[in-house]
């Protein structure tokens, strides 16, 4: 019991805070809006080309899978970088305050600390993500013929755990900072470092930058399952890794 | 078996020694002052007394059970209060407390009873309001609280009144003084005020150094020399005065401008003869008065040398 007392404040934390209001409403404004925006976008150039007397030509109709496409673009740029705002100060706020210090003199562990961290804001993004993916496969079978595809699920479950390698280097960044300033900064650098590995030469399939293209062309037939396991694979051991790191670092810092 | 004991307990920062060789023994049951001067190292000290900072020499032991850094082993038998604490905000102050019990996994129903005890005690009861909106006053008396939840065996207190108003420092202290014979008290602070009221023994620590340990009794008979305070008619104190004043055999020495304070080894010749060269000089004697000797005047000697 006493090993979640700790994360049940944390989850307290949340539900008391603005970060319950922001995330869920980011996730699911990009979850409705990225359906929406997929469908008309033709349509708002065709008008456009023809109020200027421009010629746009569409080679092609928009599908259901450029919307969730489209979503998981969105999320990838500006949902997780309010990810990382939301949840930078989670370690780096309780040392500069002194909170830390107060708890970590009672029967609390520094990897309980840490760990509790992680697993609360791990909660609170599965929820918003959640509430965004539903947002978007109801605005997707509203608009489109169809929307389910064989790999929809593991689309969904692949820009996950994507997620959750993000909040192990949040709370990496957060752990080694001094400063708020400082956890933002390592934490962007992280997570572009994440997301450009995708582009890395030679490597570029293992990453978990990947992970994020593959979320996107399974559902469009560009990859194929057999794809997923090694970057997926990758993924979940830099996330053990950064929280390992995270731990480890902790222990050794002086409060 | 001390409460609290370190041995040659040294901690750096960049070839900086901010704690030098300490060596200290209290007492259980005792309040022990722990007294310096801002930068001394008081807070140093006591982060590495609670294991949060680690000693780069020397070793803590409390209650017989060496203190680690980072370790769980000596938790139950300390609380700690840090000079400035931070709650969390949005909490209430039973909650908080509840907060912090549970992390000792104490069983509810007592922890319950326990809360309701605390809160009377540090004069919260009945507070329904979030933390947010307390006083500092009332944050630092919810900070004792804090630190007593476990039932402590030593609680540690770093300068719990440094930062509050006259009337805030009186119910801290108040609060202080009804923990004796329950509890070791390790209180530092550099208001010397407060360790005359409630300590029982006092170290004054200086760049690091433990100066001088004993009893505040023990201290005053062997540091404390007599005073004589004295104020003149007009309020300005002639120098002629002072002059004569210094060459006399009994004084040993004087500070002050407006207002003397006379120390001296023969306190029947001091008030024989002061009379008699005011009277000489012409001087009208406003006040004289002798000064029972204070730990401030052993302060001064070991802070400032005087």
């Amino acid at each position: 019991m006493k090993y979640f007392v700790f994360l049940k404040k944390e989850l307290k934390e949340i539900f008391k805070t603005y970060k319950i209001y922001v995330l869920p409403a980011v996730f699911l404004f990009f979850g409705f809006l990225s359906p929406v925006l997929t469908k008309f976008t033709p349509e708002l150039l065709k008008s456009l080309s023809i109020s200027n007397g421009i010629n746009v030509t569409m080679t092609e109709l928009p599908k259901f899978s450029d919307a969730y496409a489209q979503f998981f673009k969105n999320l990838n740029q500006i949902g997780i970088i309010v990810l990382i705002l939301v949840f930078m100060g989670m370690v780096v706020d309780e040392k500069v305050k002194g909170s830390a210090a107060m708890v970590l003199t009672k029967s609390l562990s520094r990897t309980q600390f840490i760990l509790s961290k992680f697993i609360a804001s791990a909660i609170l993004f599965t929820c918003s993500y959640v509430i965004g993916a539903l947002g978007c496969i109801y605005y997707t079978f509203v608009l489109f013929p169809t929307y389910y595809h064989k790999y929809l699920i593991l689309a969904f479950l692949l820009f996950w755990v994507y997620g959750l390698l993000i909040i192990s280097i949040t709370v990496f960044a957060s752990t080694i900072s001094k400063s708020h300033m400082m956890s933002a900064v390592i934490g962007f650098i992280g997570f572009i470092l994440a997301s450009a590995s995708a582009m890395f030469p030679y490597v570029d399939k293992y990453t978990p930058g990947m992970l994020c293209v593959l979320s996107t062309t399974l559902l469009s037939g560009g990859n194929l399952i057999s794809d997923v396991t090694i970057p997926l694979i990758v993924t979940i051991l830099f996330t053990i890794v950064f929280l390992w790191g995270s731990v480890e670092l902790f222990k050794r810092q002086e409060l | 078996m001390f409460a609290i004991e370190t041995n040659n307990l040294t901690k750096s920062f960049n070839g900086f020694k901010a704690v030098d060789d300490l060596c200290l023994q209290v007492p259980q049951g005792s309040v022990y002052g722990f007294l310096g001067p801002n930068g001394a190292g008081k807070t140093t000290t006591i982060k590495m007394l609670t294991g949060l900072s680690k000693p780069t020499g020397g070793k803590v032991t409390i209650h017989g059970k060496e203190v680690r850094f980072g370790s769980l082993k000596n938790r139950e038998d300390i609380g700690y209060l840090p000079d400035v604490p931070y709650f969390y905000d949005w909490m209430k102050p039973a909650e908080y407390l509840k907060f912090s019990g549970e992390l000792f996994s104490i069983e509810s129903k007592y922890l319950n009873k326990r809360i309701e005890y605390l809160l009377d005690l540090v004069g919260l009861k009945g507070v329904k309001k979030k933390i947010g909106g307390f006083s500092r006053g009332m944050k630092q008396r919810l900070g004792i609280a804090q630190a007593l939840i476990n039932e402590p065996k030593v609680i540690l207190l770093d300068e719990p009144t440094s930062a509050l108003d006259p009337i805030g420092r009186k119910e801290v202290m108040d609060i202080i003084t009804q923990l004796t014979q329950t509890v070791t008290v390790f209180f530092s602070t550099h208001i010397l005020s407060d360790i005359e009221r409630v300590c029982d023994r006092v170290v004054i620590l200086h760049n690091g150094k433990a100066q001088i340990e004993d009893s505040i009794l023990n201290l005053r008979q062997k540091y404390t020399k007599p005073a004589i305070m004295l104020e003149v008619e007009n309020g300005i104190m002639p120098e002629i005065l002072i002059q004569t004043l210094k060459q006399q055999a009994w004084v040993e020495s004087i500070f002050g401008d407006d207002e003397l304070k006379i120390f001296v080894n023969n306190i029947t010749a001091a008030q024989y003869e002061i009379t008699g060269i005011l009277k000489e000089k012409g001087i009208g004697l406003k006040k004289f008065s002798i000064l029972e000797p204070t730990l401030e005047d052993i302060f001064l000697k070991v802070v400032k040398g005087k």
